[in-house]
């Protein structure tokens, strides 16, 4: 376990060195210069060539870019992301807003999923061929088709505005868009009518995925269903409830956690549809809105983060693969 | 300068004075619905009635909570409220209402607007307005109870100035002496700027004449800083109280983060050039929002108490929202120059050609196709609004084909001949593409000339303004301060060569035009100046096609009472009254 662990780390900070310095290039290759896009205000005017040069030194890109990257990572070393182009404030500072806020988000909608993918791709195994299966599939498959900002978009039509137009009670309507009081139980759980701000969000970013889930599940069953030792078991005279707990779920569950670990570490740093349907900024619209604006100390080190998290994920999932299954042993190159 | 951004910024979708410009986009800005100007008006008859005064009920309500979702609507491009950093106009909102400058226009008579002191009581300029002494008042002091000096001014103008600032409007400092030096980084002080806090006057020498200098310094730029605010964030600048935010203005900072920024009342502020003293509000909260689209839909479910109306929706929200700026006019203009460096539409022997294509273009039907009939066709390039505006100054800026045609026969007749399609040039994204399409259209079937859409994707004003980058290129332009020498120096003067004068238009009678009129105090005669140099660039000379003047682009709450934009775009939020109802 021990010697597991070393390794993904180590892997992890090869791949988090090599993501920023691809950026890095990515960035200096482009022929935008972020100085004259900042003096000109987006590029809605020329900008000032003075101004520019200024800019160009306030940011650093003046300098050669071998000493550039230097610097950069002397910086990353030391914790210090440097400063955002567009409004000067630390990215160490802009991480500290944006991370809780998409971890927050994508822990719920995990939740989400996992409660009720897994337990709609459970009973569609069980029931094969029955109407809930019917429905389960179909459903699935509509959520699977209808683009994030599409399903956003409708429910807050229905719950947003046309229950404000229409005088819906307050139970039946939601804000649309923000944290509310943005006040959290344990730093997760929301609470003080933060949770009224978080439902529809969590359920729209949760609804792919739930879907996706259900099929796995449902796929993953049916083939351990099959399985030898799933057939002794039966023959052994054990009841349905304690086969499919004991020697089905457990043992189906290894695609399903991959598949949860890796989504996670995809929600927290792309529910950027999500997040911008509703007006949660989190890590992924704040890396797109610095993309736009040739932010590159932003997006590099939210970037940064998104994989710094990916990896975690992915090495949670590995270590639960030695609990689903104790043929896994980590730490065994073989 | 703005292209729609201090403007445009002052909405994209980021005017206002000062502003701050919102750049060129197509943002629009607004005002109250009992004073708007009719849309289906031709800019003719809208000179000749005016753009109708700013309503004010002295008597509306107390208290309450503003919920601002118009202007915060594309948080990924917001930079900082800061007054030596502020770029465009939605953040100049939270400026504004923090910070009090040396003067500042009174937009009672909206299309009238009159300069007045704000924290100078009064000012002089030598005979040739290269040097202005500010006389200021004695009983402005900063919302932290320390007093507004003439110092306060001087060091904020060198702090905004400082290349280590590195402000995007940091070019401004450089109309003072000594400003070139600071934005260069050479120098720490602004030698052209004296300040005596005994005697309370600020005495200012210019780099060169500039008799709109008492206007320029109404610009956010020029807002004094507190000793101690200054002491604490120095030459650096960010978000909220990042950035300088002790002011003098009729609100005070509570709070800023990426949601949201709230504002209270200044107690101690001391009134506006209205003669207002009071806030309105107890509670004054601009809401970020990712975009326009987002914070319409949230007002639409009832939250909010004005939002921006998204582009394609003005004709909707003009029929859903009786309380709306879609049409009340703002200091932006949307024209076309032509490149003096073309060898088929510039210089003096294409003239008629230039005067031609103008005449061709149908401007009722890019105004009805593109903006919903919702903003003004020009009559002019300098909107109402622009202190020395006149009416109709332009010759060319209607539809006639017949005379169009003459003029047409006429340039061929004298040698006249394309040699290939026209260029025209804009950017893409937004509607300018459209724009393009029904001016190629236009020329065609009216005029029988081909035309090439010549779309650029990235740095498009920087393209255009190389040497032989606009052909007919698309601009627009947003007052960064209302005065027509923004208009008229900043976009035609030889000086602006490789800034803003995309059409590289460069005339000895046109310099010397704008130069008397900077050169001009009295402001009647500065303004028959611009109106001399309008009309030769736009009438003898033809070197740029004025199409459509800005509007507004808000709609609000029927229990707001006194959301009534000025047309810089700037709104008086210590007017604004949420009523019995509201609370936000």
């Amino acid at each position: 376990m021990g010697s597991f662990l070393l390794r993904r780390t180590l892997q992890l900070i090869l791949v988090l060195w090599g993501g920023a310095t691809l950026l890095f290039i990515i960035f200096n290759a482009l022929p935008t210069n972020p100085a004259e896009r900042f003096a000109s205000g987006n590029g809605n005017r020329n900008p000032n060539p003075q101004v520019v040069e200024n800019l160009e030194k306030k940011f650093g890109i003046d300098k050669p870019v071998p000493e550039q990257y230097v610097d950069y990572m002397t910086g990353l070393l030391h914790g210090d992301f440097g400063n955002s182009y567009v409004n000067s404030e630390p990215v160490s500072d802009i991480i500290k807003q944006k991370l809780p806020p998409s971890l927050r988000l994508a822990f719920w909608a995990i939740v989400v999923e996992s409660v009720i993918g897994i337990s709609a791709g459970a009973l569609s195994a069980r029931k094969r061929n029955s109407v809930g299966d019917w429905v389960t599939t179909l459903t699935a498959v509509i959520l699977s088709a209808i683009p994030v900002f599409v399903l956003a978009y409708l429910i807050k039509q229905v719950t947003g505005v046309y229950a404000y137009q229409h005088d819906w009670p307050s139970w039946a309507s939601f804000p649309t868009i923000g944290y509310g009081p943005n006040e959290y139980f344990l730093g997760i759980i929301p609470v003080n009518g933060t949770w009224k701000y978080m439902v529809q969000p969590v359920f729209v970013l949760a609804s792919v995925g739930t879907a996706i889930l259900a099929r796995i599940t449902r796929t993953s069953m049916l083939e351990t269903m099959r399985l030898d030792h799933v057939r002794t078991a039966r023959a052994k005279g054990l009841t349905e409830k304690k086969v499919m707990s004991r020697h089905v779920r457990r043992n189906a569950m290894i695609p399903v956690v991959t598949v949860i670990g890796i989504d996670f570490g995809t929600l927290v740093g792309a529910a950027i549809l999500t997040e911008t349907v509703f007006n949660l900024p989190g890590l992924g619209s704040t890396i797109v809105a610095g993309a736009k604006a040739f932010d590159a100390p932003v997006v590099m080190g939210l970037t940064i983060i998104v994989t710094l998290v990916y990896g975690l994920a992915s090495m949670a999932v590995d270590i639960s693969y030695a609990y689903f299954d104790p043929r896994v042993k980590l730490g065994d190159d073989r | 300068m703005a292209r729609r951004s201090f403007k445009a910024g002052l909405v994209a979708g980021t005017l206002a004075l000062a502003l701050i410009a919102s750049g060129c986009g197509d943002s629009k800005e607004s005002s109250s619905s009992t004073t708007k100007a009719d849309s289906s008006k031709t800019s003719d008859e809208l000179a000749k009635t005016d753009c109708g005064s700013l309503e004010y009920d002295k008597d509306a309500p107390s208290g309450g909570t503003f919920t601002d979702y118009a202007y915060l609507s594309d948080s990924g491009t917001n930079t900082s409220f800061d007054p030596g950093a502020v770029q465009t106009l939605s953040e100049s909102q939270i400026t504004t209402a923090l910070f009090d400058g040396l003067t500042e226009f009174d937009f009672t008579e909206k299309c009238a607007p009159k300069l007045k002191g704000q924290v100078a009581e009064s000012w002089e300029a030598n005979d040739d307005a290269t040097e202005y002494t500010f006389k200021i008042k004695d009983d402005q002091v900063f919302s932290d109870g320390t007093p507004v000096l003439p110092s306060n001014f001087k060091a904020a103008w060198e702090r905004n100035g400082s290349a280590e600032l590195a402000s995007a409007y940091g070019y401004l400092v450089t109309y003072i002496e000594g400003g070139a030096e600071l934005q260069e980084g050479t120098t720490d002080e602004l030698s052209g700027v004296t300040a005596d806090d005994d005697a309370m006057t600020l005495t200012v020498k210019l780099s060169a004449a500039n008799a709109d200098f008492p206007s320029i310094v109404s610009h956010p730029f020029f807002s004094p800083a507190n000793t101690k605010d200054l002491e604490k964030v120095g030459n650096t600048t960010g978000w909220g109280d990042k950035g300088l935010t002790i002011g003098n203005g009729p609100f005070v900072l509570d709070t800023a983060n990426d949601q949201e920024v709230v504002l209270t009342p200044n107690d101690k502020w001391a009134g506006n050039v209205y003669g207002d003293t009071e806030v309105k509000l107890d509670k004054l909260v601009f809401k970020q929002t990712i975009d326009v689209e987002t914070a319409f839909q949230a007002f639409e479910a009832g939250e909010g108490d004005d939002a921006p109306v998204p582009s394609g929706k003005y004709q909707d929200a003009l029929d859903t929202y009786p309380n709306n700026s879609i049409v009340d006019p703002n200091l932006g203009s949307y024209y076309f120059d032509f490149g003096a460096d073309d060898p088929q539409v510039g210089g003096e022997d294409n003239v008629k050609l230039r005067q031609a294509i103008s005449l061709a273009i149908d401007r009722d039907e890019l105004n009805t196709k593109v903006y919903e009939d919702t903003r003004t066709i020009s009559t002019g390039l300098v909107p109402p609004g622009t202190p020395g505006y006149k009416e109709g100054l332009c010759d060319y800026c209607k539809l006639d084909v017949d005379q169009a045609k003459k003029l047409y026969q006429e340039w061929q007749d004298e040698g006249g001949k394309l040699t290939g399609p026209i260029k025209i040039n804009f950017n893409e994204g937004g509607s300018h593409g459209d724009v393009a399409a029904i001016i190629q259209s236009n020329l065609k079937d009216n005029l029988g000339i081909d035309t090439e859409l010549a779309g650029v994707a990235e740095d498009y004003f920087k393209v255009v303004a190389e040497p032989g980058g606009c052909n007919f290129c698309r601009s627009g332009w947003y007052a960064d301060y209302p005065t027509y020498g923004n208009f008229m120096v900043d976009l035609f003067s030889a000086a602006s060569i490789g800034g803003n004068n995309f059409g590289r238009f460069d005339d000895p009678k046109f310099e010397d035009l704008i130069a008397q009129a900077q050169a001009e105090p009295d402001d009647a005669k500065r303004g028959e100046l611009y109106n001399q140099a309008e009309s030769y660039m736009l009438n003898d000379q033809t070197a740029a096609v004025p199409l459509v003047w800005y509007t507004g682009s808000q709609v609000f709450r029927d229990s707001v009472q006194n959301y009534d934009q000025p047309p810089l775009g700037i709104m008086l939020w210590e007017r604004i009254s949420v009523g019995d109802a509201a609370g936000g």
